[in-house]
């Protein structure tokens, strides 16, 4: 078969495919069904975005970006940049185009007008104005207090820890012991070193890897339910 | 979305970002990706087939294989490609099966060539080919059609998972064969 015969053949093949009805309404049916019924069992529930925005992605963002030979790395980058250069933008007008009050004006019941201003108005109201407040609260406790509870408060030492705890199998005592000996020496020893959260994080492996151990919720707990005096730093 | 939305898009919607999108869950863009493919592929199968609800229930297997495999396609060869390549597994089974006495092309092309009022010796060379095209192998049939359907050397080895070498020789062999034969009546 020659080149000419394939063209020949090719042609004729073309031609004649009008003629053929491949019009399939039973097929194109169950296919496009099954193709809904795999959509809906997995819809896109992973962060992606919508089938518009999908579409302009694939075909403008992606191919501008292989283009450039960059990655989506690149791309979350640059995005997360622009996000807080428009931030700091934002910040930026609002302090410049809004009267600013100090911590004490913010404190206090009254906010005071500047100190070249009269003091009184001429019908004689005080220039000041009274600020409604809202009942002042305890203050949450913070991080702060939370590292001054670690820093002042010493840590039960291991019996006292294992004390607390009730073992049905006396094997469980011992192999608790020995991985609780070893962790409190290192959050011991971060707590002096001033690496905190290195030794709340060591702290909730432990409680992790030890559930039958029943620690309490965070080291500051643990530090809190010792009797011991507070460590003088 | 509004319909003018898909229509100034589709032109410039690639298969691949239309399965990409259909993999996260949006049906209307495999709709699209069905409507643009469903021809050429139920021909492809149609005229490697002994009839015509076989090559259905195979375009039916291949759609399927597309929408369960569509999260795990990696768009290193074309859409048609992969498509073309599942529908070639699910041929390759079939003829393992049935065996492959298809008629379909020769009874197309006659058909086709009678209405048109070809003449007698337009369908006598046309009859000819299409009647040593149905002594071949099926594989070297399938690669005579898929190069008359567009693919190259490269993108048929994929399809039908062989080396270019071994596409371009069934190639050689399906000319020489046609030659032979096409001598052989003349």
């Amino acid at each position: 078969m020659t080149e000419q015969q394939i063209k020949a053949l090719s042609r004729t093949l073309k031609e004649s495919a009008s003629n053929i009805d491949t019009n399939t309404p039973a097929l194109d049916g169950k296919i496009l069904n099954a193709a809904q019924l795999k959509a809906t069992e997995s819809p896109g529930t992973d962060g992606t975005p919508s089938s518009a925005f999908g579409l302009a992605y694939a075909n403008f963002v992606k191919p501008l970006f292989a283009a450039n030979n960059l990655s989506s790395a690149t791309f979350s980058v640059v995005f997360t940049v622009i996000v807080f250069i428009t931030l700091a933008k934002m910040v930026e007008v609002d302090d410049a185009g809004l009267p600013t009050l100090s911590a004490e004006a913010l404190s206090s019941s009254t906010i005071e007008t500047p100190s070249d201003a009269p003091k009184t108005s001429t019908d004689g109201v005080p220039s000041s104005i009274s600020k409604p407040l809202a009942p002042i609260q305890e203050p949450v406790r913070s991080f702060g207090n939370n590292d001054s509870i670690l820093i002042t408060m010493p840590l039960p030492s291991v019996e006292q820890i294992i004390d607390d705890m009730n073992f049905e199998i006396a094997a469980d005592r011992s192999l608790v012991k020995n991985a609780l000996a070893v962790a409190m020496v290192d959050i011991n020893q971060m707590i002096q070193q001033g690496n905190l959260n290195d030794a709340s994080r060591r702290y909730e492996r432990l409680r992790q890897s030890c559930r039958i151990c029943e620690l309490p919720d965070s080291l500051e707990v643990l530090a809190l339910s010792t009797k011991g005096t507070p460590n003088t730093i | 979305m509004p319909k003018w939305f898909y229509k100034k898009i589709d032109g410039l919607t690639s298969d691949q970002a239309l399965l990409k999108v259909f993999s996260r869950g949006q049906t209307d863009a495999f709709d699209r990706l069905y409507t643009r493919h469903k021809r050429g592929l139920f021909l492809f199968i149609f005229r490697q087939c002994q009839n015509r609800a076989i090559a259905e229930e195979i375009a039916h297997d291949t759609w399927l294989a597309v929408i369960t495999q569509a999260s795990q396609y990696k768009s290193k060869a074309k859409f048609s490609t992969w498509l073309f390549k599942i529908a070639h597994n699910r041929l390759v089974d079939h003829w393992r099966k049935h065996g492959n006495a298809s008629h379909v092309l020769l009874d197309e092309v006659s058909d086709f060539l009678i209405s048109k009022d070809s003449s007698a010796e337009e369908i006598q060379t046309l009859k000819g080919i299409l009647e040593s095209l149905e002594q071949l192998p099926p594989e070297q049939t399938e690669v005579v059609l898929l190069r008359i359907e567009g693919f190259s050397y490269a993108e048929i080895s994929n399809i039908t998972n062989t080396k270019q070498e071994t596409v371009k020789s069934r190639l050689r062999y399906a000319n020489k064969s046609l030659r032979g034969i096409s001598e052989a009546q003349a």
